[in-house]
């Protein structure tokens, strides 16, 4: 995305959002195991970036409590999310709102769109005596859509219109913190792209902080500063997007970077396709997780799990060879391993 | 020339939705098809398919399969070719796949329709599976237990098996994650240069096009603006309309 270029602002006293060492269980699967996260206070952009399992949609979900943590904490301008409850908890989810992936079923189908971004004004008793209407058409004016909309069923917009009714609703309640959960991949480039403007708009008009959750590291740079890619519910590395961009250090962010089409052919990284798909998180495979499915893995990579360490000033990676990644080391080839076959650690399913 | 479309127009109730005057897929090449929601894109494919008509739509003009005409085949003729000689894959490999029958019984099941026996549609399965880079053993689960990408290598194994001389693809990556999509675009290029597939892939994500066709078609709301060599039309677009759809693709930007 073109626009203008992001600079990593001075640390202020206290980030609007703290976690630490967040951990969330599904029975015996570990979703999310150990992931902390800095968000400054807005405008801010977090980006949230890994595959289909990789724990970012439970990441975001957890901080905003719509699934139970099973260690760590999440502060809020000071506050302990994980122990709110009654009127502290819904101030919270008043401050705190998502936009999901599928507006298609984030949005009733029997509502028009006008009633259901009023329904949130009435619940949390932000809608003004007589000037509901009003305050909806300026919302929707606000995520650039014609107020004439408010009077239509979700059915009769495009995708991307029902996009930016799912952010008009969240926008209702002026939230501080909006987590973004993959908002543009059921999209065309086009309409993507529209969408991606207008969340670099609110977040300088609105001074917004944000989460995007996505597993296209491409939308990140011009909306976040600070990216963090996770794989298996740990945070493989995480720092200032343009730098990590520039420089990865870990090599599965180098195969996220690889694996962007682009349209320049100058522009085309050497492509590393990793073998394989995701491991599920109920089958974490010993020694560090991206092992069985990585390029540069070498002897202690099978037996010991890297922590997660700072590697380059701002810059932090769990991975053994990360200085050399830094350096420049990029895999010779790519190793062949039919997917879906048991590997030697239960790599796969 | 493998397949040749010539003035295709595909009409509902009178009103055009795709009108295609020219476009060819030769063996050994994949064709792109560019365009946004409702550009008629895949409405084109559901006419080589010969399944715009089930849909409802009226279809005029010529598609020619090795200069066989298919507007206007009969329909035991046309399920002869269709899924053995034109496969297809579509956006959602989840939808195409009936979750209550095991992957390998809708697989072997389909062989069997085109002719095999019982044991000659097991090995072809089996070695289509170990072409797409699929272990057999998959066969055995039901489509829930498979993930995105493995279902539409699954369907692709498929269309391998059936021996099939062109696939449809359409937005056959556009539900996987970037890292999946790169897996399957690499082995689309396998098949057309290893086995000689004329392949028409359909997608609004000019990047993709780029990355892995010859030539594109750009579509929108039912008419074909620009055709060209890839390289030309996403380096030097001739319409308004193309460079807007190239100005859409996020970039990185930055690069190592």
């Amino acid at each position: 995305m073109t626009g203008p270029p992001l600079t990593a602002q001075p640390l202020t006293a206290q980030p609007l959002l703290e976690v630490r060492d967040l951990k969330v269980s599904f029975g015996p699967v570990r979703a999310l195991d150990g992931v902390s996260l800095e968000l400054e206070r807005g405008p801010f952009g977090m980006a949230l970036v890994g595959e289909s399992g990789s724990g970012k949609t439970t990441a975001g979900r957890a901080i905003l409590r719509l699934v139970p943590a099973a260690g760590g904490t999440v502060r809020f301008d000071g506050q302990d999310v994980l122990a709110l409850r009654g009127r502290r908890l819904r101030d919270y989810r008043r401050a705190a709102q998502i936009v999901f992936q599928d507006a298609d079923n984030s949005l009733d189908p029997r509502m028009r769109i006008g009633a259901a971004i009023a329904e949130v004004l009435a619940s949390h008793g932000l809608a003004p005596r007589g000037g509901v209407t009003d305050r909806v058409a300026g919302l929707l004016s606000e995520a650039a859509l014609d107020p004439a909309l408010a009077s239509r069923y979700p059915h009769q917009l495009s995708g991307g219109q029902r996009q930016r009714v799912a952010i008009a609703r969240a926008l209702a309640v002026s939230p501080r913190l909006l987590v973004l959960d993959e908002p543009t991949s059921a999209l065309d480039v086009t309409a993507q792209a529209r969408i991606l403007a207008l969340v670099r708009r609110l977040r300088s008009e609105r001074a917004l902080t944000y989460l995007l959750i996505t597993h296209n590291l491409a939308i990140v740079p011009g909306l976040c500063e600070q990216t963090a890619v996770l794989y298996l519910g740990r945070i493989a590395e995480a720092g200032p997007t343009a730098d990590l961009l520039a420089r990865p250090a870990h090599p599965y962010t180098l195969a996220l970077c690889s694996a962007v089409p682009e349209v320049d052919r100058a522009s085309r990284r050497s492509r590393i396709i990793l073998p394989g798909d995701t491991p599920r998180a109920g089958t974490v495979p010993g020694g560090c997780p991206f092992h069985p499915r990585c390029p540069l893995a070498i002897d202690v990579c099978r037996v010991a799990v890297p922590p997660s360490r700072e590697v380059a000033p701002g810059r932090r990676a769990a991975c053994h060879r990360a200085e050399e990644v830094l350096a420049g080391l990029r895999p010779a080839g790519t190793p062949a391993q039919l997917a879906g076959e048991p590997g030697p650690k239960g790599s796969a399913r | 020339m493998k397949l040749e479309i010539r003035d295709l127009e595909v009409s509902f109730a009178g009103r055009p939705v795709a009108s295609v005057a020219e476009l060819d897929v030769d063996a050994g090449e994949i064709v792109g098809l560019a365009g946004e929601s409702g550009s008629g894109k895949s409405m084109t494919i559901l006419a080589v398919l010969g399944l715009a008509g089930t849909a409802g739509a009226a279809v005029t003009g010529s598609i020619r399969l090795d200069g066989q005409q298919l507007i206007g085949m009969s329909g035991a003729g046309l399920r002869a070719i269709r899924g053995r000689r034109i496969a297809a894959i579509f956006q959602s490999p989840a939808l195409a796949f009936n979750p209550v029958y095991r992957v390998g019984r809708i697989v072997t099941r389909t062989l069997r329709l085109h002719g095999l026996s019982a044991a000659e549609a097991r090995e072809r399965a089996d070695a289509a599976m170990r072409s797409v880079l699929l272990t057999p053993d998959l066969l055995h689960r039901y489509p829930s237990q498979l993930s995105g990408g493995q279902l539409q290598r699954v369907a692709i194994a498929l269309a391998l098996a059936l021996r099939a001389e062109v696939l449809l693809a359409d937005e056959p990556t556009s539900a996987l994650d970037v890292t999946v999509q790169a897996e399957v675009l690499e082995l689309l290029r396998e098949l057309r240069d290893d086995r000689g597939m004329a392949i028409l892939f359909v997608s609004h994500d000019l990047a993709v096009i780029a990355e892995l066709c010859d030539r594109v078609a750009v579509m929108r709301a039912g008419q074909v603006l620009e055709t060209g060599p890839v390289g030309q039309v996403t380096v030097a677009p001739r319409h308004e309309y193309t460079r807007e759809l190239l100005a859409a693709v996020p970039r990185l930007e930055v690069r190592p």
